[in-house]
């Protein structure tokens, strides 16, 4: 769970032991034989960060490396991405059950389900690759003698996310490398750019739909609906301060018998729900002022 | 122990009904005046316009009924309807849960009988954990799309990601090496709306320019919010936890947790809190949560038949709700315990606590910051606390018990005034001006221009030798090749000064905005905007008396602790407790607030500082006012909420507070047996209440049991429709035996089905005390008041809620349908 958090603990400084999570892995790190994996399995960027540079720390040289440790990040971080793209596409089956909740609700399911098309569309290639722009190791660093701060970013994996890899160039001396490498702090980090993509796109198109439809509501519908007996029963109703009888009455009308008809009653008897508590909210006052 | 007295109580219903009719309870009865009275509701004129008398026919045949009882008729024919509620209704718990566990006891019954029922048998019995589980995914997946869409949104507002529309700033710039320390934000990739349209990025032009686009973004957003809150969904305005609060104590508000307040909700929720409003997503994503609980309700009949199972599910999904908003589980269940919830047995409790558990998953799953958490404002601090500074913490503690205070004052005045004025009438302009303050009033001030998350993030951070913003411009003079691993106290700059006067401005504008802000008729949530408040105060605070144990470490009380060179004070702790101590003070919760702090920093050595500050605000807090927001807004709306955690001190018995009262007429009841259809329909006509006594005749007033108005119409108007022979001088029979009637006398109705035959009792000299304590405890919707066994009156939760608004000097009118 802890991946790319970087942290203030023990990790980063561990040289003197200021406080007591200054129990790092520093005082046990630089035996050559010492688990390595402890810190592997810690899959934060520091964790492992700290582990190399513990194990360069005890063999000095040019072309040091790490350890070939089993690759429990790369594992961990296979299992996160096939985590994230899951629950996308169980949101979008939830989409569907919800539209099919009620029957009454046409449009909304309607709604939904191509809420739930479009994410099905989508959702196949953000399994398919974590593509490289998904995931960065960026590494902060301060402040050092007369360096400036500066701040790097590199495309690595979560295993070789530490100040040795991603630090290029090395602004100080070999002999400082050490030192400035522990005031770094080295963060591993992924997204998914078509989570966003696609939260996004939906996101707009169902505003744009909801826009289409009060502007249809608004201008259209009372041009294209003569005052008819419908609006009339309203009005009349409205002067009686009274519309769920409308409601009511609007319930148990005729029996509509094709699927259109039944839309339409279905849409008219929303639009007197939703006056109802307009009138309730804005006109009353009696509700959520 | 509640529990068990309804598992007893559902006992002697079923078997009175299938035993006997004459109980010993029967016998206890006495003749007298009876009387009633039943609160009218908007709802009983439909009611009334439905039951028209029906054209009479005579038919003269059909005397002779065999009078052989149906043990079972209650669930051998249910009239459809029968059982339901009207909108702005109140439940009867204990009737709902009695139909629960029929319901169960009948399933139980079928189980072994064949293969197909074994498995509905498991069905129903996994429905519970099934519905939960679909809540948590859905509000996950909405919280995640959410927090996704409200930063993109809040970012365009600055300006846009050319090479990919869809990034906010930080993805825009997430693989740039161009981001330098100092700036760390600004990459080429990113345009800001001066540079896109003026061409220009630095200089008085283009922040003229960015001034414009902010506060025609943020215009935009907020008009948008308001007109599809108007037009498409009214209920979805607002934070909707005291409405939620409402619907759990057993109210009926139909539509509130409906599709189209969900999906209205969700998309206005993005553009108000991307509108720069001094408003917050959290309580929201409850309602939000709620809705997808209520939704999901509906494909399970265990649940979308009883009223009372679904709040079950309810209680799990503001659970769930919380969990996704703060990314704390646990707090989301406590939060849900002792907020929101007014009826939460264990089992409601490990739903909960799975809800929360998925939710979170999703949400987790998801990422939507990217920082692998479930909130931007997630920190995590190492640093020890000394005992000097609870200090501090309890000041700040002050603090947030005054702030909370003076918003709740100042807010319910605002709404009052909302509510009751002409200025109610015009929502759309009021959130219009609000938000065309509030983004000409930001804008100028980096800690406002920020989204309230962020500012909430930056605050919280402590300043590390990594970060590079004004509130860490410590005057540098240690050593910098000194490696260690606490930064010490340090002098502040002069960036940290002028941070300083901005927070100072930014907590003063913070403060305004938000008491006119929460109430408008956008989706608005409180818990944010609090939280930034005390946060504010916090880090000024905690920068204070970080300066003056750097200054002053001579001091006996910093001595000990806080020598040259030491890191003894953490700025960033101080923010969260401020934050921690504003929330309780506005909200008075306690032990769940402290734990989603808790959750929120991931240090369990937080927890007593934090409980300090808590503790304090809400003492001081209550000794302005014993209510929070949310109750407060309750009161303001007259909803109908009988306050569990609110005692009731006063002396009075039940015979004061009954209705009808001494000057009253005494009004109609029905008798078992004699009274015909027209009677009946005649006396729904004439009177308004909700249900009528059932006594055994006018002369013994015995009691036999209660009808409900809303069934007796329903059942009656089907009987008209189905059963042959019924005529509007048909008797209704609600005994057990129909008594012998004349040989021409049409064939007579019998309701014993509709007929609740264990109505709550008790005697005229109970104290209230205890009639509220059994209303509290059994939900009770109403409750019969005897002497020496006569009926004598009945008490409402409305004559209660009216009665105790009385005792406490608040307008008994006020409260809601009367």
């Amino acid at each position: 769970m802890r991946e790319g958090g970087g942290t203030r603990d023990g990790g980063r400084w561990p040289a003197l032991s200021g406080g007591p999570e200054a129990r790092g892995p520093a005082q046990q790190a630089p035996r050559p034989g010492a688990p390595v994996w402890l810190w592997k399995s810690r899959p934060g960027g520091e964790g492992s960060a700290f582990a190399d540079q513990a194990w360069k720390a005890q063999n000095p040289g040019p072309s040091s490396h790490p350890l070939p440790v089993p690759e429990q990040g790369g594992s961990l971080r296979g299992r996160g991405c096939c985590v994230a793209a899951r629950p996308f596409s169980a949101s979008v089956f939830l989409f569907q059950v919800g539209g099919l909740a009620g029957p009454e609700s046409l449009r909304s399911m309607k709604l939904l389900c191509l809420v739930a098309v479009v994410g099905s569309l989508l959702v196949p290639p953000a399994q398919a690759n974590k593509s490289s722009e998904d995931i960065r190791c960026k590494c902060i660093c301060p402040p050092y003698r007369n360096i400036s701060g500066h701040i790097y970013n590199q495309n690595v994996s979560q295993k070789d996310c530490n100040c040795l890899h991603v630090v290029e160039p090395m602004p100080v001396p070999g002999h400082d490398v050490e030192a400035y490498c522990l005031l770094c702090e080295c963060k591993y980090e992924e997204r998914s750019t078509t989570t966003i993509k696609v939260i996004i796109v939906i996101y707009l198109s169902v505003v744009g739909a909801l826009l289409l439809y009060m502007a249809f509501l608004m201008l259209v519908d009372p041009l294209i609906r003569k005052p008819d007996a419908y609006t009339e029963r309203l009005h009349n109703e409205e002067e009686n301060e009274d519309a769920r009888s409308v409601a009511a009455a609007t319930f148990s009308g005729p029996r509509a018998n094709t699927v259109l008809e039944r839309v339409e009653g279905a849409q008219q008897r929303w639009k007197l729900q939703v006056q109802e508590q307009r009138k309730t909210v804005f006109d009353r006052h009696k509700m959520l002022s | 122990m509640e529990s068990e007295q309804l598992f007893h109580r559902g006992y002697y219903r079923n078997s009175y009904n299938s035993i006997t009719s004459a109980s010993s309870d029967e016998e206890l009865l006495d003749g007298a005046g009876v009387i009633m009275d039943f609160q009218t509701s908007e709802d009983d004129n439909l009611l009334d316009g439905d039951t028209v008398v029906g054209t009479h026919y005579t038919m003269t045949n059909g005397g002779s009924i065999s009078s052989s009882t149906h043990l079972l008729d209650l669930l051998d024919e249910p009239i459809p309807g029968v059982g339901t509620y009207d909108d702005f209704h109140t439940i009867d718990w204990v009737r709902e849960r009695c139909k629960d566990r029929e319901r169960h006891r009948r399933i139980n019954s079928k189980k072994k009988e064949s293969a197909w029922e074994m498995t509905k048998s498991l069905y129903d019995a996994w429905s519970g954990w099934l519905v939960v589980t679909l809540t948590g995914l859905a509000s996950g997946a909405l919280a995640g799309l959410i927090d996704i869409a409200a930063d993109w949104m809040t970012d365009l507002k600055e300006g846009i990601c050319l090479s990919a529309l869809w990034y906010n700033h930080e993805q825009c710039c997430w693989g740039s090496n161009e981001t330098t320390f100092e700036e760390r934000d600004k990459c080429p990739q990113w345009k800001t709306w001066a540079e896109l349209i003026i061409g220009q990025a630095e200089g008085p032009g283009s922040y003229i320019m960015n001034y414009i686009m902010y506060i025609f973004w943020a215009l935009s957003f907020a008009f948008l919010a308001v007109s599809l809150v108007k037009v498409f969904a009214p209920y979805a305005c607002g934070s909707g936890i005291p409405e939620i609060k409402t619907i759990l104590s057993g109210f009926i508000i139909r539509g509130y947790l409906g599709k189209w307040t969900l999906m209205i909700k969700t998309i206005t929720l993005v553009l108000a809190v991307a509108s720069g409003l001094s408003l917050g997503k959290e309580g929201p994503l409850v309602h939000v949560a709620c809705c997808c609980g209520n939704i999901f309700s509906y494909l399970f009949p265990k649940y979308s038949t009883n009223e009372a199972k679904k709040r079950e599910v309810l209680s799990a999904a503001s659970a769930a709700g919380v969990s996704v908003a703060f990314g704390a589980p646990i707090g989301g269940v406590l939060f849900s315990l002792e907020e929101v919830s007014y009826y939460f047995p264990l089992k409601t409790l490990w739903r909960s606590f799975f809800a929360a558990l998925v939710a979170a998953f999703v949400l987790r799953s998801i990422n939507p910051f990217g920082n692998s958490r479930l909130v931007l404002f997630y920190v995590e601090y190492h640093t020890p606390w000394y005992l000097f500074e609870l200090f501090p913490f309890i000041l700040l503690g002050v603090f947030g018990g005054l702030w909370g205070a003076f918003f709740i004052r100042a807010n319910i005045a605002w709404c009052r005034r909302r509510k009751s004025t002409t200025f109610g009438k015009y929502p759309v302009l009021e959130v219009i001006i609000v938000a065309a303050v509030t983004a000409v009033a930001a804008f100028p001030n980096p800690y406002t221009r920020l989204n309230t998350s962020e500012l909430i993030k930056e605050l919280f951070t402590d300043c590390g030798p990594l970060e590079s913003s004004s509130l860490c411009d410590y005057r540098n003079d240690m050593n910098a090749s000194k490696i260690v691993d606490d930064i010490p106290d340090r002098p502040a700059g002069l960036g940290v000064y002028s941070a300083i006067w901005q927070l100072c401005l930014a907590l003063i504008f913070k403060i305004i905005m938000t008491v006119f802000t929460f109430g408008i008729k956008v989706p608005s949530g409180l818990f944010i905007p609090s939280m930034a408040i005390g946060a504010i105060a916090g880090r000024i605070v905690g920068i204070a008396v970080e300066q003056l144990a750097y200054y002053h470490h001579d001091w006996f009380i910093f001595k000990e602790w806080c020598e040259v060179g030491a890191d003894c004070i953490t700025p960033g702790l101080y923010a969260m407790v401020g934050a921690a101590a504003c929330l309780g003070g506005v909200t008075r919760m306690t032990v769940s607030l402290v734990v989603i702090v808790f959750e929120l920093t991931g240090g369990l050595e937080y927890i007593v500082p934090l409980m300090a500050a808590v503790m304090t605000s809400k003492w001081v807090g209550d000794a302005f006012g014993r209510e929070g927001i949310y109750e407060a807004h309750i009161r303001l709306n007259g909803y109908p909420f009988l306050d569990a955690k609110e005692e009731f001190t006063h002396t009075t018995l039940a015979a004061d507070v009954m209705r009808p009262r001494r000057s009253d007429p005494p009004l109609a009841v029905l008798t078992q047996d004699n009274m015909t259809v027209d009677d009946i329909e005649n006396m729904i006509n004439e009177t308004s209440y909700n249900g009528f006594p059932v006594i055994m005749s006018k002369e013994s007033q015995r009691l036999v049991g209660f009808a409900l108005r809303r069934d007796l119409t329903i059942a009656i108007e089907s009987a008209r429709k189905k059963q042959e022979g019924t005529v509007g001088s048909s008797r209704v029979c609600f005994a057990q035996h129909t008594p012998s009637l004349p040989a021409e006398s049409p064939r007579p109705l019998k309701l014993r089905s509709i007929l609740d035959m264990s109505p709550f009792t008790v005697t005229d000299h109970t104290p209230m005390e205890i009639v509220v304590d059994i209303f509290r405890k059994l939900g009770l919707r109403q409750c019969l008041v005897t002497h020496n066994g006569r009926l004598l009156g009945i008490i409402t939760k409305k004559d209660i809620l009216r009665h105790m608004a009385q005792t406490a000097n608040q307008d008994p009118a006020s409260i809601m349908f009367n």
